[in-house]
């Protein structure tokens, strides 16, 4: 949860009692005031964990905020349940208010619903698409233009060459694409087999602009993936109106967390036990500031998750979430056998072409290491393995002690990044690191 | 394909505008769509196509070979909150305390937790001295683990050297092994049984060369006796070589009863002359002033070799010689050192003697002696003294520095040999005295940087009947300086510590 390292730290020493006063809790929030340069007032919504502090850092969650949940996790038994202070339920109120506005949005969003948009709207609509379309056209030159020259002259580059192009997307309203140029600018020589890997991003990237401008040839569903890997994102409320609803009982399978030039992206998996349906919510924060909503990984709760409109959607976000988290603990619900999931990624890019990212759930399997290369890999009963991103996985490995386990992780096409592994009835989420 | 294409991409469809563009695959039915399309786009539309073929068509790697399962454990294991204990010192906070930690599971027959094993496995690669301790720790599913990282070979390694320890000494080895094995082998049936390892040398001893004949002579040092003086003596007389006599003659010198012992104290006797109730005349104790002379001219020419100095030459005596030679008591010989120039040389001899042959009424004088002054004595053997005590007289010697703001520099490498925890009685007086300073901190003459050696040094080896006291708020003066920041931060570092150590006393047996 910590915004960066230092905080961590520092929030971990403020895990002792002596810092703290006025501990308490209810059923919807946990409390208490820090000492530090000042007496500060720290709560924390239980329901998602999000902390509020009466203290100027400009980091979230502060030190403060994790060192009370640092004590209610380690010493649960000093925590009394007790009345609301009025300042509590001050931020209570205000939380609440906050959740009542954002309903009231959807629900006029709804009522708009079959609605003719007006004809500002319109206009606003018809002038978006033109900018898209010029912006379309240029990008095709610059693409066909960098072909032309060759990609060896791409290796000595600076990243403002890459974010030139990418503003200039941003300026023809298509932010989708601008950050798919922004992800090139870290592929020259990083490894390699770099130009292959450039060939094909840029490639899909032409391939994505062909399918724009032929929008109305394409499977309803597959026009939303284009619209929106182009950039014209949809408000939450739009999404819950158009989204596919799925009510499950939903397992949190784990999170990978990137930082990016701009922020810090953060990928969380989920799996419908019943469904069987892969989700996958993403958040974004500038660095130093925290997430949100923070969403606790190796539970399992029961509600309903909202699809983003496309073909075989996987980007969802909670609409429901019922306050019945249980740690994971049965096996996952997935495949045995390595062949089985490769069908699946393929039937998933026959229809998608675009997606990169997949979540894999494998029973029965083991880890394996390779002294050989040092290389790491997940093999099934056939023998067959897929291999784990590089790292150090000897924890894992020790726990299982080359006893089969049930694995969950996310494939890129070329290496797996676990999430987390379920072995003798216990869901351990994989390490940073790992 | 890919490849093809990719080299167009990389020189540029401009060099080679005449190419054709087909991956021999349905893609090319895909590409034929693209009529209108410029080569330049037809390359990025067909790499993309490829792109995700090749990713539709993923194949997972073939005939892995599956690693064996970990034997079933037969110990069990410590609770979780002493696992997250541990984790957090091998994770560096407060780690000076974990092989102490260790040591409480070993005591409880108890092993690590699977998931800390690499951690700690790490810890003993970088810490050779903590392998024997881990290695009990370790379970079966360490030692399994341990296969499979080059970098914990370690645990193989010191199971086969105990392994190797624990096998009878063969003598088959000593007749065929190689050099290096046969002197270890040497070593070790030295310390099993000395007399059959002198008989084996005996036998082989006309056919080593001079330089084997040396190096296995050495082994000698190990559980020395007057058993090997027949032996020594006649290699010192007749062996042909002058290296393999030198080496008898160093050994030789250690046994008081052999004629080159004899011959030392014989010429100590003559260097060294007390009438007691006096100081040592300054005449005396000039070893150089006076040549060996000994009728034995091979014997001489040896001893002349040995390049002996008066701190050698006393080492090499019984102390409780020059007790009986002057019927003085040891407290009385070592105050006549007192202003002689070289006083600091004969009482390191005297301290090294009192160690070799362990005279108890000497290490007691000699404490005595170190305890009385204050001069800055570098590569002393008062700290091989001290560690030659039981810990009870150990604790006591030290008291007499504790509190004594002029003694408490030399007090803390004295406190660090003492074994963890301390007694309940020295950790009482410690704690008393660190509160005290503590209280007053600003206003002591002492440098604060003792009273935190002390601190440091209390957290880790405070007896637990202290904890409760040690956490109680300290006395910290009012008063705010410069400095002030810095001793509560170190007071907060020793009480963190101490209710770790708590915290797991109390986990550990629960």
């Amino acid at each position: 949860m910590a915004p960066d390292a230092q905080v961590q730290t520092a929030g971990k020493k403020l895990g002792n009692l002596k810092h703290w006063q006025n501990l308490g809790y209810n059923t919807e929030a946990l409390w208490g005031q820090c000492q530090g340069s000042d007496l500060y007032a720290v709560s924390a919504t239980l329901a998602t964990l999000s902390i509020q502090c009466s203290c100027p850092s400009h980091k979230r969650p502060c030190k403060h905020g994790l060192g009370l949940l640092l004590i209610a996790a380690s010493t649960p038994a000093s925590i009394v349940e007790s009345s609301v202070p009025e300042w509590v339920q001050e931020r209570l109120t205000k939380a609440q208010e906050a959740t009542q506005r954002k309903e009231a949005r959807i629900a006029s969003k709804v009522e708009r619903v079959g609605k003719q948009p007006t004809a500002a709207q319109q206009k606003t609509a018809r002038k978006r698409q033109s900018q898209i379309s010029s912006g379309i056209e240029t990008l095709n030159l610059w693409l066909e233009d960098l072909v032309r020259t060759g990609l060896g002259s791409l290796e000595t580059q600076p990243a403002t060459f890459w974010e030139k192009q990418a503003a200039r997307m941003v300026d023809a309203q298509a932010p989708g694409i601008a950050s798919r140029i922004r992800r090139l600018s870290v592929i020259p020589n990083a490894s390699p087999d770099w130009p292959a890997k450039l060939l094909a991003q840029l490639g899909h990237i032409a391939l994505l602009t062909h399918a724009y401008t032929r929008l109305d040839q394409l499977d309803p569903k597959l026009q939303e993936d284009v619209r929106l890997m182009v950039g014209l994102n949809l408000k939450e409320e739009d999404v819950i109106i158009r989204g596919e609803h799925v009510e499950d009982d939903w397992l949190v399978l784990g999170q990978i967390t990137d930082e990016t030039l701009r922020g810090i992206a953060r990928r969380t998996w989920l799996l419908g036990k019943m469904t069987q349906r892969a989700a996958l919510i993403d958040q974004f924060t500038p660095t130093n500031i925290a997430f949100s909503k923070m969403i606790p990984t190796g539970v399992c709760w029961h509600g309903e998750l909202v699809f983003w409109p496309g073909v075989a959607s996987q980007r969802s976000m909670i609409l429901v979430q019922e306050d019945n988290s249980t740690f994971i603990k049965e096996a996952l619900p997935g495949t045995a056998h390595i062949e089985d999931f490769c069908d699946n990624v393929a039937n998933i890019l026959a229809c998608q072409p675009w997606r990169d990212r997949f979540l894999c759930i494998l029973c029965n399997v083991t880890l394996i290491y390779e002294s050989a290369g040092d290389n790491w890999y997940i093999r099934d009963e056939h023998g067959n393995g897929l291999p784990l991103r590089a790292g150090n996985y000897w924890e894992p490995l020790a726990l299982s002690g080359g006893q089969a386990l049930d694995f969950a992780g996310e494939w890129n096409g070329e290496t797996l990044i676990p999430l987390g592994f379920l072995l003798d009835g216990i869901y351990h989420i994989a390490e940073r690191g790992q | 394909m890919m490849d093809e294409l990719v080299k167009l991409a990389i020189v540029g469809t401009a060099q080679q505008s005449n190419q054709q563009l087909q991956s021999g695959t349905t893609l090319d039915t895909l590409l034929e769509q693209c009529t209108e399309a410029s080569l330049e786009r037809k390359l990025l539309l067909l790499s993309s196509f490829q792109a995700i073929y090749q990713g539709a068509g993923y194949t997972a790697r073939p005939e892995l070979v599956a690693m064996p399962e970990a034997a079933p454990e037969q110990t069990r294991t410590c609770s979780g909150n002493i696992a997250a204990l541990l984790r957090s010192m091998l994770d560096g906070k407060n780690g000076a305390w974990l092989e102490q930690a260790l040591l409480m599971l070993q005591e409880r027959h108890l092993r690590l937790p699977f998931d800390l094993l690499p951690k700690v496995l790490d810890y003993g690669k970088k810490h050779p001295e903590a392998r024997a301790l881990i290695d009990t720790l370790l379970g079966e599913r360490g030692r399994w683990l341990s296969r499979y990282n080059p970098a914990w070979q370690w645990v193989q390694e010191y199971a086969q050297e105990q392994e190797a320890a624990t096998q009878p000494v063969s003598e088959k080895t000593w007749q065929d092994g190689s050099n290096t094995e046969r002197q270890e082998l040497l070593s070790r049936q030295r310390e099993a049984d000395p007399d059959k390892a002198r008989i084996w040398l005996a036998e082989t001893w006309s056919q080593e060369k001079a330089d084997t004949r040396a190096r296995l002579l050495k082994t000698f040092k190990i559980n020395q006796s007057q058993a090997d003086i027949p032996f020594l003596e006649q290699v010192l007389n007749g062996d042909r070589s002058e290296s393999v006599r030198f080496v008898a003659a160093q050994l030789l010198a250690a046994l008081p009863a052999s004629q080159v012992a004899q011959s030392i104290t014989d010429y100590a006797n003559r260097v060294v002359e007390y009438q007691p109730g006096t100081s040592f005349k300054k005449s005396y104790f000039t070893i150089h002033s006076q040549p060996i002379s000994i009728g034995n001219d091979n014997l001489a020419s040896i001893l002349e070799k040995l390049a002996l100095d008066l701190r050698t030459v006393l080492a090499l005596i019984p102390p409780q010689h020059w007790v009986e030679r002057f019927a003085a008591s040891p407290g009385e010989l070592i105050k006549a050192t007192e202003d002689h120039d070289l006083q600091i040389e004969i009482i390191t001899g005297w301290a090294q003697a009192a160690l070799t042959y362990q005279a108890t009424e000497w290490i007691a004088s000699l404490l005595d002696w170190y305890a009385s002054t204050l001069k800055f004595l570098p590569d002393q053997p008062e700290q091989a003294l001290l560690a030659s005590l039981p810990q009870e007289q150990q604790e006591q010697y030290i008291l007499r520095f504790v509190a004594q703001s002029e003694y408490m520099n030399r007090c803390i490498p004295l406190v660090a040999l003492l074994p963890a925890p301390w007694s309940e009685s020295f950790s009482e007086q410690c704690l008393q005295y660190l509160k005290a300073y503590s209280a007053d901190i600003y206003e002591q003459k002492l440098d604060g940087s003792t009273w935190n050696g002390l601190l440091r040094q209390a957290c880790i080896a405070l007896h637990p009947s202290c904890f409760d006291a040690a956490l109680e708020p300290w006395p910290l003066p009012a008063k705010q300086v410069w400095n002030a920041t810095y001793w509560k931060n170190q007071l907060d570092a020793f009480q963190e510590m101490i209710a770790l150590r708590k915290q797991f006393h109390e986990e550990i047996d629960r």
